[in-house]
């Protein structure tokens, strides 16, 4: 019997720190996070999962459970600190599919005039 | 929706800090925001920043006597009045009075634990009308264990103010804008405190806008009482 897959959420998100941070420090900062406010079984069912993540404009695309988007935002706005500076991860954008999000980020990067800081690279 | 609104912002460590933090809080969302007088730009710097300031004062008094001295004509002066209850006395003064506008807790969690929005403060508070506010900052500035203890007060707090229907107001009550949350990241944080997402919206969005409207209209003026109003003169 065919089993319907778990539906996803992608989240545009943006980090906001003095010190400069790579993927892998980030998204073990956001798994913490997870594991901190709602334990190991609220991480297992959040599932994220760093999809792509430009350093140099600390902006990232993290995916997640449909389901507890709410729990993963919440542990998010939670991130006081990461790599011992001072700082916090804004979520700018929420899709259920990836091709949509990049689709909205290249339009969004069309329209800004800065768009350095709030693109990122897409392949 | 009446847009979503931050009835706290506290004095931030550098003084240049308080234009960012306009900025930031019009970015993320706000379109109103609370500030003590002394803190707040020009008025027409804020609205071209694109947030509207209310005027706020936060007291801090040290017996119920104090805060009845302090509160003696603040009323006319400022749209929210709050009141950090350091001390049972000053809460329950502070809760029957019909002057203060916002009742705030302690965010160190040793004075938390002795003095907070308790049965009686709730019936007190839906009497006078008294809002409770909760700072996302207190528990943001928590480290985890702290932050459970403070959740679990939180959570009473919340359940005594639901039962004596006194409307409750989230604030990001930050000094810098590290500290500051869009809206959707608050109501987020609310499932902490097991706030669904319509009752945490109405939290930073209905709620204190109910507190500035009435304020501003006892402020405007021709006011006499709530429901008369002076039109004009029929001279």
């Amino acid at each position: 019997m065919p089993v319907r897959g778990e539906r996803r959420r992608y989240l545009l998100f943006q980090i906001v720190s003095e010190g400069s941070l790579d993927g892998r420090a980030v998204e073990e900062a956001i798994r913490r996070g997870i594991m901190t406010l709602y334990g190991v079984k609220g991480l297992s069912q959040a599932n994220p999962q760093l999809i792509e993540y430009d350093a140099e404009g600390k902006v990232g695309i993290l995916r997640c459970s449909h389901s507890h988007l709410r729990q993963v935002r919440a542990s998010l706005a939670y991130t006081t600190s990461l790599e011992g500076y001072s700082a916090s991860i804004h979520i700018k954008d929420v899709s259920g599919t990836l091709r949509a999000l990049r689709r909205r980020i290249r339009r969004q990067s069309l329209t800004r005039p800065t768009p350095s800081s709030t693109s990122i690279s897409v392949p | 929706m009446a847009g979503f609104i931050d009835l706290h912002l506290k004095r931030p460590s550098r003084p240049d800090e308080l234009r960012s933090m306009l900025e930031h809080a019009a970015r993320l969302g706000f379109r109103k925001v609370g500030l003590a007088p002394s803190e707040s730009p020009e008025p027409g710097g804020a609205g071209e920043l694109g947030v509207d300031v209310v005027t706020r004062v936060d007291l801090r008094p040290g017996s119920g006597r104090e805060l009845l001295r302090l509160l003696g004509g603040l009323r006319w002066r400022y749209e929210v009045v709050a009141v950090e209850c350091l001390g049972k006395d000053v809460a329950r003064q502070a809760a029957k009075d019909h002057r203060v506008d916002v009742l705030n807790f302690s965010s160190s969690l040793s004075t938390r634990m002795r003095v907070w929005f308790d049965r009686q403060e709730a019936s007190l508070a839906s009497e006078a009308g008294c809002a409770l506010e909760i700072n996302i900052s207190d528990i943001l500035r928590a480290g985890p264990y702290q932050c459970a203890k403070l959740l679990s007060i939180l959570r009473v707090e919340i359940e005594n103010a639901r039962r004596r229907e006194v409307p409750v107001v989230v604030s990001s009550g930050a000094d810098s804008p590290s500290l500051m949350r869009s809206p959707r990241e608050i109501v987020a944080l609310l499932d902490l405190l097991d706030v669904e997402e319509g009752e945490g919206k109405d939290m930073i969005s209905r709620n204190p806008l109910m507190i500035v409207e009435r304020n501003r209209m006892k402020m405007a003026p021709g006011f006499v009482a709530p429901g008369i109003r002076v039109v004009g003169d029929a001279r």
